[in-house]
């Protein structure tokens, strides 16, 4: 693929993902009435999940690096933010709700850490 | 209970009542309105507001308004765009520490805490306040940074590269790191708010007598 084109693929596909980050996280807001960030969990384990699993079936040659490029690095990076999700780690350590703090932010790390990691194993297996 | 009248039940009389009302003219119609919206938004003054182009359309949740939506996106593209163009001009080699995302991830979650710090402090979530949340912190920082990446170059570096220690200390000082970062954002976000502020009433700053505000800046 053309690199240029690669590149602002990858651009819309960014565009994509943060405005699905944005629904979906608003999606969960309006349904979640307790004071810790669910929406943001929930995209970030999913995409950590979907970008393992597209990694994984990269690496064994089912998918081409382009395309990697595009949902991965750009829709799959869009859609999931760590900025949002250590602010909200630190608010709710500023607010002394330590337990929700510790869960937001290693909780979601590890939770997310093993998605990927299964993500990279099913990919692989395609 | 089981007495009340069904009209407010029916699934159509609801699903009506959340659109506009312009059925008869269709999508030209929809199109001109857009139009009519951006020139009517240019005019008005400072905190012309989403929420008063969006009025018509009734109290639509901030998630569901096409203009939102769309700042989102845009800043989302931005944001990827360097993310990429950053992480594709220093890779990282197989098995090493990804000093790029890391970078990008930090300096995301600083930027985003003094933002959000300084628009919360500026006043409510409206108008041109929300529009920049929603395009800069939400879109652009949202997209530059990335927790995907992060997580899946642990997982191949513990899994594939069988260097687990690196893992480990990418996984550690990037919430470290993270959340410090986020903090010392929020702190200067409202140190810059109060010196705004100060200057805009020429104020002068607790326990300064002589110098001024401006000129210890």
């Amino acid at each position: 693929m053309n690199p240029a084109l690669a590149f602002a693929l990858v651009c819309l596909a960014g565009g994509v993902g943060a405005a699905l980050r944005f629904v979906v996280d608003g999606a969960v807001r309006s349904r979640w009435s307790l004071a810790f960030p669910l929406g943001t969990v929930l995209i970030n384990v999913s995409g950590s999940f979907v970008l393992g699993a597209l990694t994984g079936a990269a690496l064994h040659g089912a998918l081409s690096h382009a395309l990697l490029l595009v949902l991965g690095g750009g829709l799959m990076g869009g859609y999931t933010t760590f900025s949002t999700a250590s602010l909200e780690t630190y608010r709710l350590a500023a607010e002394c709700r330590i337990g929700p703090a510790l869960a937001n932010g290693a909780g979601t790390l590890v939770v997310a850490a093993f998605a990927a990691a299964l993500g990279l194993a099913l990919g692989a297996a395609l | 209970m089981s007495t009340e009248p069904p009209t407010d039940t029916a699934p159509s009389s609801s699903a009506d009542a959340a659109r506009p009302t312009a059925p008869e003219r269709g999508r030209t119609a929809h199109d001109d309105r857009a139009t009519a919206h951006v020139d009517h938004a240019a005019a008005l003054p400072l905190d012309a507001d989403i929420d008063v182009a969006d009025a018509p359309r009734g109290l639509r949740p901030v998630h569901l308004r096409p203009r939102a939506v769309g700042l989102v996106a845009l800043g989302g593209a931005a944001g990827t765009g360097v993310r990429e163009a950053l992480a594709l001009t220093w890779p990282t080699a197989a098995g090493g520490f990804p000093v790029t995302i890391f970078a990008i991830n930090i300096v995301g979650a600083f930027v985003l805490g003094v933002l959000l710090e300084f628009l919360g402090r500026r006043g409510s979530d409206e108008g041109r306040r929300r529009a920049a949340r929603l395009l800069l912190g939400t879109g652009v920082l949202g997209g530059f940074t990335t927790y995907s990446t992060f997580m899946t170059d642990t997982a191949n570096l513990a899994v594939t590269d069988h260097a687990l220690g690196v893992a480990l200390a990418y996984a550690a000082a990037s919430l470290l790191v993270g959340v410090a970062a986020s903090a010392l954002g929020v702190a200067l976000g409202s140190r810059i708010h109060e010196t705004a502020r100060r200057r805009a009433t020429l104020e002068p700053a607790p326990g300064e007598t002589t110098r001024s505000t401006g000129a210890s800046r």
